[in-house]
């Protein structure tokens, strides 16, 4: 706005135009969005009413039609889902970028990116299926039943994977060439310009690649309900079937009524609150410019 | 053509006066040749840099300057197509054969590049990784040769108390000399200057310009400079470059006194004078 402003002396008409068709589609998705935050607060309210909220962490089960509220277990299958999933697709997609960037023979390089690329716009019913046929009978041989926490986390990482590498790797390729010219100046070699330079020079783009992957993987909810086995329960162990928020939604959706629709519309406001306090804390801790 | 013949006359000389006293120079340069893929960029220089000096590395734009100092410490390593022939010595080292341990030539032979290319990270950490990575770990140690080096180049006072703050935060002469500092601090013998100044303002200049005459006494300095004003004043040795048909050649080479002064070759007569 300023530079328009100060940077030509008559204001042009096309630049006006342009300036409000982008206020205009701004705001526009702006107003959606707090219309979609609105829609899913109304319809929550009367389960707030009712309901008090400890009961979702402290009742006995998960039986709305019941009167039987205990969200408490897809909340935390939710958060071990992305938890899980990050702790793989990071690691993953930070060697795959830096192998790219820094020993792959340029034809494999680009090949690999394009893979990649590709994989990242796979719909998730396809990683659900794949795992549902694939990788579910491959636990079935460690332990049944198979369809368990373990598999949604390989699931999801697999899908979010693509994007976290994508990311990662445009900052590198993006990362001033003289940073790796005064690393070698110093006698570093090439492994440790990657460890001490290259990754610490990286630190917020991965942090903000990770960020965008787990909102995904906790917002993801076909491929989790295909193998996740969502039998509501705290899982023991990664082999244990669990199910997750959003596939409660979508599961029940369908039949809930009253107090129960409105339950679902509780697990809704979550996963948005979840998602909102990431993309929030993620904006400060990448502001603070002071961080070193 | 007869320009060429006469480089020739003038290197040969210089080659002949190499086995005579070899302990006086830090650098043995034999025929070195650099190609980018199939493009000959410096072609057979060879020249002698005598230690515990500053010598200076003169020419037009485009004339290989860089490329030559990037032969000197192998950073002609980070291109994929760069070839070098020839042997660069180092004391006896060659810094081209196989064996070398590159870490340690490049801990010898620092660098201070056109820009400043500190690293994002604290003022601190920058120097700290040098000297980590070269096997210095106990802290106080560290402490110690990081408050000395900076006292060295004068940026002490400015940075004491922000030593954690982003070294990006500095201005451009302070970052200088910051990049300066994480040179000095893993004690090199050489510090190759690729147009130090060229990003500064005067005053600036005038503190680098300082600090390389305090430097000159305990280490061997080569400097690439545009700035014939101050190869004169900083140099003891001068080499001339000429972009001869797309290649870099070193036209003449010898004491500042004999290449401002009295220069052999019209080329470098001109080119000296082009900037008084
Ligand atoms: N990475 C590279 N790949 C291919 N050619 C290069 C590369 N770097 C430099 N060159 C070529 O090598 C020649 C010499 O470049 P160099 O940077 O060494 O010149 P210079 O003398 O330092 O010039 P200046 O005074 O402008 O810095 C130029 O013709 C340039 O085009
Ligand atoms: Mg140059």
């Amino acid at each position: 706005m300023t530079l328009s402003k100060n940077s030509t002396s008559y204001p042009s008409i096309a630049d006006s135009v342009l300036k409000w068709l982008l206020v205009a589609v701004g705001g526009l998705s702006i107003v959606i969005m707090m219309l979609i935050t609105v829609f899913i607060f109304t319809e929550s309210i009367s389960a707030f009413k009712i309901i008090d909220i400890e009961r979702f962490f402290f009742d006995e089960r998960w039986n709305p039609t019941a009167g039987e509220f205990y969200m408490l277990p897809m909340l935390v299958g939710s958060l071990l889902l992305m938890a899980g999933s990050i702790a793989i697709a990071v690691p993953l997609a930070v060697l795959v970028a830096v192998f790219n960037n820094f020993y792959a023979p340029k034809v494999l390089s680009v090949a690999c990116r394009r893979l990649v690329e590709i994989l990242a716009g796979i719909p998730s019913v396809v990683y659900g299926l794949w795992g549902l046929v694939t990788l579910v009978p491959m636990i079935i041989m460690i332990q049944s039943p198979g369809t368990s926490l373990l598999a949604g986390i390989i699931v999801l990482a697999i899908m979010i994977f693509p994007t976290i590498t994508i990311l990662i790797d445009s900052a590198i390729r993006s990362l001033p060439k003289h940073y790796i010219e005064a690393s070698v100046a110093i006698g570093l070699k090439r492994w440790s310009t990657i460890i001490s330079v290259v990754l610490p020079a990286l630190r917020k783009s991965i942090f903000a690649g990770s960020i965008l992957g787990a909102a995904r993987a906790i917002g993801e909810t076909m491929a989790v309900l295909m193998v996740c086995g969502n039998v509501v329960q705290l899982p023991d162990s990664v082999f244990e079937p669990m199910r997750a928020l959003t596939s409660n939604i979508a599961l029940e959706m369908a039949y809930a009524m009253e107090l129960h629709r409105s339950s679902l519309f509780v697990s809704a406001l979550l996963l948005l609150c979840i998602v909102f306090v990431m993309m929030f804390g993620k904006e400060m801790i990448l502001r603070d410019k002071n961080h070193v | 053509m007869e320009l060429l013949d006469r480089r020739e006359n003038v290197c040969e000389m210089h080659a002949e006066s190499v086995f005579n006293d070899s302990s006086r120079f830090m650098f043995c340069i034999d025929k070195l040749c650099l190609c980018y893929g199939n493009n000959m960029i410096i072609e057979n220089v060879s020249l002698n840099i005598p230690k515990n000096s500053v010598t200076s590395i003169i020419g037009p734009s485009g004339c290989g300057k860089t490329s030559f100092l990037c032969c000197l410490n192998r950073l002609t390593d980070l291109n994929e197509s760069c070839c070098v022939t020839g042997e660069v010595k180092v004391g006896d080292e060659n810094v081209y054969s196989s064996s070398v341990n590159l870490t340690e030539v490049r801990r010898k032979i620092g660098m201070l590049f056109q820009k400043p290319n500190l690293f994002p990270f604290s003022i601190w950490r920058n120097l700290e990784l040098p000297l980590k990575h070269h096997g210095v770990r106990d802290k106080e140690v560290i402490r110690l040769k990081i408050q000395n080096v900076l006292q060295n180049v004068g940026l002490w006072e400015e940075v004491e108390s922000r030593l954690h703050t982003p070294a990006l935060s500095l201005s451009g002469g302070q970052q200088q000399r910051l990049c300066l500092a994480r040179t000095l601090i893993l004690e090199p013998e050489v510090i190759l200057m690729d147009e130090p100044c060229s990003a500064l303002d005067p005053m600036s200049t005038k503190k680098i310009e300082e600090l390389i005459m305090e430097l000159k006494g305990n280490y061997t300095i080569v400097i690439v400079t545009h700035n014939i004003a101050q190869a004169k004043r900083i140099s003891d040795h001068v080499a001339f470059f000429w972009n001869h048909e797309g290649k870099g050649v070193l036209v003449e080479q010898g004491t500042a006194d004999k290449i401002f002064n009295y220069p052999k070759h019209e080329l470098t007569a001109a080119y000296v004078n082009s900037g008084a």
